[in-house]
């Protein structure tokens, strides 16, 4: 009897007829995607041409008296800058889809998605458009996070109330969010934001182009444009300007962040250490050495032979706490340790001389002396009121450019020859 | 199938398991000398719940009920009440009213029965879940089962079920993100039941 009523039970439970139905109609915060066609971004129309607010700013770069500031899936703030106490909006360039950008001889760099574009910048206020190098960029990577297989591109959602019937049984229902037909659904819109979080932040300095962040994932150097996205380098002839030649990739170990060109050598942060790559044929970058260290975020600067590498272990980064390196890389095959000074807040920095400005987070701007061999000294200035992400130095100029945490904005520094920061201007963000 | 299976079970009894070779003063198997019994039990049951990383999922629910019963010869007929947790994740449960009719086989003391219960069921809310509204809905349940007498002229029966209940039920309720939702649920699960009746 046992096992009939065994049988019994295994026999009814694998039918239909104890198949529990439990469905409720919930009201939920949709989000619609706000999607642009491969036909519409490459449109090369990039004409509004009214300087509007900056809104989110994720990357900066400067040339001449122009500053760029690249504003998150929007497009490119032109900025005159020539009086850093009085910034002149000049231009807004609809690029969606700008993650990295450089200048060279007047020539604008910068992509939009997995395309390249270059702009003549010999009128600032009215950039022309030259060429569009197409599907150089890898979709799902840091140029094009958000860039669909067919080409389209998610730049938006617009929200909504919409009501919906779910299976109580789902194992995505009661997450606090849910996508369904490529609508977002969620009760708190930190849910789409956390989804949506993209990465963007550009820049890049050497010869006579123009300067970036320590962030940056551009740089020129020799006469070439190198891009970096998570895991590779990506290679540019600029032999004609006007018309970039992508040349090839150098696949690199996962982790890439950051790219700083140094003399004939490029300096990578990634989240596990330094990279040195050598460009004496700079079509063709050689591995030269890696200096690793633990899982981190750092992006690195270098002068002197002296690279400045901040390791900061918040959040995605590793959680090992937060530290500068000084590397000595006279011999790039080999760098070696000078210094590891323990920090609380290391992100984006920069180098002048006998001073270092280090971008603390909420803890602001900090200066600290450089002795003579290049070793980081003591700290000598802190400007705690703004939440400094990244920094531009101007050494000739003495200024400081600073790029603020999420939504903060810009500000504006002139130094002395003490190092010491003084407000200069901010600009503001829309609300 | 089931049903078939019990009469067959019973027929192949032992003799010394009937009432009919027990010493009584009333006769084999009569109940004692009233027509009126309460009937208290309760039951488990099993229900798929759609999957999980390992197979089917199963829902567990268990449940305790009073009836007031009449017996007309092999015919019992009553209605009583009942109360159950039916998910114990979604902190359901759900009170009822139902309606029973029984129909009882042959006269031994372990006699098989058919039986067949429905009324209304009403979603009772917990402390975890508030309900903003509710609605009463249908509630069946058949079974077959096994009804043990005592030895003539002692106190209580026993009663042993198997059945298929299936209820649905509608009710609002606020959720844990600040928001509220209108469920509609069928429960359909396969009931192993014990009562005592007296």
């Amino acid at each position: 009897m046992k096992h009939l009523l065994t049988l019994l039970c295994c026999t009814l439970l694998l039918t239909g007829c104890l198949e529990e139905e439990c469905t409720d109609v919930v009201t939920y915060t949709a989000y619609h995607p706000v999607v642009l066609t491969a036909a519409e971004w490459r449109s090369d129309d990039f004409s509004t041409t009214v300087p509007q607010q900056v809104c989110d700013p994720s990357a900066f770069y400067v040339y001449g008296d122009i500053l760029f500031v690249l504003d998150r899936n929007a497009g490119l703030h032109l900025i005159d800058n020539s009086d850093n106490a009085a910034p002149r909006p000049l231009k807004f360039m609809n690029i969606p889809g700008g993650v990295g950008l450089a200048v060279r001889n007047n020539i604008l760099y910068v992509n939009q998605y997995i395309d390249l574009l270059a702009f003549d910048l010999s009128d600032p206020a009215n950039p022309e458009f030259l060429s569009r190098t197409k599907d150089v960029f890898d979709p799902y990577t840091d140029f094009a996070a958000n860039l669909h297989g067919t080409g389209d591109v998610t730049v938006a959602y617009t929200e909504g109330t919409e009501t919906m019937q779910v299976d109580c049984n789902s194992p995505f229902y009661g997450r606090g969010w849910m996508m369904e037909d490529g609508i977002f659904f969620t009760a708190d819109r930190q849910n789409l934001d956390f989804a949506m979080a993209a990465a963007g932040a550009a820049g890049g300095s050497s010869e006579q182009v123009g300067t970036g962040g320590s962030l940056a994932r551009f740089t020129i150097n020799r006469g070439t444009l190198y891009a970096v996205d998570e895991s590779s380098l990506r290679t540019f002839s600029l032999a004609n300007p006007t018309e970039p030649e992508f040349m090839g990739i150098t696949r690199m170990p996962w982790g890439i962040e950051t790219i700083f060109p140094y003399k004939n050598m490029l300096f990578m942060g990634a989240n596990n250490g330094m990279h040195i790559y050598g460009i004496d044929n700079p079509l063709q970058p050689e591995y030269l050495s890696t200096f690793a260290h633990v899982l981190s975020c750092d992006p690195v600067v270098v002068q002197n032979d002296i690279a400045y590498v901040t390791m900061w272990g918040g959040a995605d980064c590793g959680n090992r706490g937060d530290q500068l390196s000084v590397i000595d890389v006279s011999d790039p095959r080999d760098p070696r340790a000078l210094q590891e000074i323990p920090m609380s807040n290391s992100h984006g920095l920069g180098v002048d001389g006998d001073h270092l400005f280090l971008c603390s987070g909420p803890e602001g701007l900090k200066v600290y002396d450089l002795t003579d061999d290049g070793r980081l000294g003591a700290e000598v200035h802190q400007a705690t009121d703004f939440p400094a992400k990244d920094v531009i130095v101007l050494p000739a100029r003495r200024e400081l450019i600073v790029l603020g945490w999420e939504q903060a904005g810009i500000r504006q520094y002139d130094y002395d020859d003490t190092g010491r920061p003084a407000y200069a201007a901010d600009i503001s963000i829309c609300n | 199938m089931p049903l078939l299976l019990l009469v067959c079970f019973t027929l192949l009894l032992p003799p010394s398991l009937t009432a009919q070779q027990r010493p009584t003063t009333d006769g084999p198997s009569d109940p004692p000398a009233r027509n009126w019994y309460h009937q208290l039990g309760g039951s488990v049951g099993w229900a798929r719940n759609g999957n999980n990383d390992f197979g089917p999922a199963v829902a567990l629910g268990i449940g305790a009920y009073y009836h007031h019963l009449r017996q007309f010869g092999g015919l019992v007929a009553g209605a009583g009440m009942g109360f159950e947790l039916m998910n114990a994740d979604r902190e359901e449960r759900l009170a009822s009213l139902t309606a029973l009719a029984e129909y009882q086989l042959g006269k031994r003391a372990l006699r098989p029965l058919l039986r067949l219960s429905g009324g209304v069921a009403l979603p009772v809310g917990s402390p975890g879940q508030s309900l903003d509204s509710r609605r009463a809905g249908a509630l069946l349940h058949p079974s077959v089962g096994l009804l043990l007498l005592p030895p003539s002229g002692q106190w209580g029966a026993m009663v042993l079920d198997l059945g298929y209940r299936f209820t649905r039920v509608d009710f609002a309720a606020a959720d844990n993100r600040g928001g509220s939702f209108e469920r509609e649920v069928s429960y359909r699960r396969l009931t192993l039941g014990i009562a005592t009746r007296f």
